[in-house]
Order: structure tokens, then C-alpha cells, then sequence
């Protein structure tokens, strides 16, 4: 299944824990099926989430991202990726 | 040497290294805002159904002083942040066998104050919690 880094501008942010986890968890619910959501990294200095997508096209990826969601944290680029597990090296044979 | 947790002398040493740590210093330099921490009671603290209070004042890298409350104050601390979990899940953060963000996320640690400000902050949080895991702390 290709894999996808969808990064997000966050414009607003949860004023509370329950904002918060509560937002998180319907894009969580949203998120299963054809493409599923697998990791996210926030980078607080600029608040942009980068979250890492396994689905069979991008359209199945923005099909999840509820209009709410897509409201407080637009999409600023979607990339398909590839991914490099480093820890591969530790069993090559030389 | 170990120190009870929580307790007065516990609170004394994390200040101690708040104030002392370089690397805390220059991450939390834009902190602003005093923290109270609740500890409910559970089994791993005796089950006598106390709780306990750990209140921070932290501004921009350093910790401007510190309170700990064997019973909790009638009225609480003015803090930007007030933080309260089971007493065998903060242990679990300050020996680093639970992530504090997971913990958040997953209400095992509730958090009462601007959420948006503590995400802008995680730097600053997760730098907290290692200078907190420096403290040597009691096992029970």
C-alpha cells in the first residue's frame, strides 16, 4: 500500500484537553478503512503536524479529514513517500 | 539516594535541579506560568485516600519557588496549569515508563489550563519531566 506524508498548517488549537483528545479521536475514527492513519510528528516552533498515511491514493487520505478538522489544520502539501527503515543496515550482509 | 515521593524534600531536590539544568534553562526560556500538580490517591500510595499538592511557580527557565501540600489547600494556587493524575501513573511518568503526551492524550494525566499553549510548549513539557526523572525517587 503507497504511503503518504500529508503536512498541516494548525491555525487554531484546542483551548482544552477535551478539545483536544476529542478531535483527535473522530479523525482517528474516521481514519480506518482504505487509508489509514499510522503516526503524526508536530513540530511546535512553526505547528506543523506531518502525518504519516498508508492508502491507495490521496483522495482516500482528504476523504477522511473532516471539514472541521480541515478548518483548524489545513493541508499544505500531501507527498507520497517512501519509506528507508534505518534499522535494515543493522542486518546486512557485508 | 532516594527521595519519597511526593514529598516535601522530593520537591526540593526537582527544584534544585530546575534551577541548576542549562538544558532546561534554554528549552523553557519562553515558559511562563505557574503549574500545580494532584496526586490522587490509589494503591500504590498506602490507600489512606489522601492527596497530595505540588505546586511550581516556573518562569522562563527557572522555578521561582515551590509549595508541597500534604492536604490540599481550601483554596488552590493561581497557576496557568493545573495537572492531576494517580499517584502509580505519575510514578510511571517520573520513572519514564509512560510518555507524558501519551499519558495526556489518553486522560491518565488531566490537564485543566490552555491546551494550545502547553502544545506550543511540548519542548518545554517533555524537558520538565526529564529534569523531574533526575530526582531519585523511593520505589514501592
Amino acid at each position: 500500500m503507497p504511503q503518504f506524508l500529508i503536512v498541516h498548517d494548525v491555525k487554531v488549537y484546542p483551548e482544552t484537553q477535551d478539545d483536544w483528545i476529542g478531535l483527535w479521536r473522530k479523525l482517528r475514527e474516521r481514519a480506518h478503512g482504505e487509508a489509514e492513519w499510522l503516526h503524526s510528528f508536530f513540530e511546535p516552533s512553526t505547528g506543523k503536524l506531518y502525518c504519516e498515511w498508508e492508502a491507495p491514493d490521496v483522495d482516500s487520505i482528504l476523504s477522511c479529514l473532516s471539514e472541521e478538522v480541515l478548518d483548524l489544520a489545513p493541508v499544505s502539501s500531501t507527498s507520497e513517500v517512501v519509506l528507508f527503515d534505518v534499522t535494515w543496515l543493522d542486518n546486512q550482509e557485508s | 539516594m532516594a527521595i519519597p515521593f511526593p514529598s516535601a524534600e522530593w520537591l526540593e531536590a526537582l527544584i534544585a535541579v530546575l534551577n541548576s539544568d542549562e538544558r532546561y534553562a534554554k528549552v523553557a526560556k519562553s515558559w511562563e506560568g505557574a503549574i500545580f500538580i494532584i496526586i490522587d490517591p490509589d494503591e500504590s500510595s498506602g490507600g489512606d485516600g489522601k492527596e497530595f499538592g505540588i505546586y511550581l511557580d516556573l518562569w522562563h527557565g527557572t522555578c521561582r519557588g515551590g509549595e508541597y501540600f500534604e492536604v490540599l489547600p481550601e483554596n488552590f494556587p493561581d497557576v496557568a496549569f493545573t495537572l492531576r493524575t494517580g499517584n502509580a501513573n505519575m510514578r510511571k511518568i517520573l520513572r519514564g515508563d509512560l510518555d507524558p503526551m501519551q499519558a495526556m492524550l489518553t486522560r491518565r494525566l488531566r490537564v485543566d489550563g490552555n491546551m494550545g499553549y502547553m502544545l506550543r510548549n511540548v519542548p518545554t513539557v517533555l524537558d520538565f519531566v526529564r529534569c523531574c526523572r533526575l530526582v531519585p525517587m523511593d520505589t514501592i
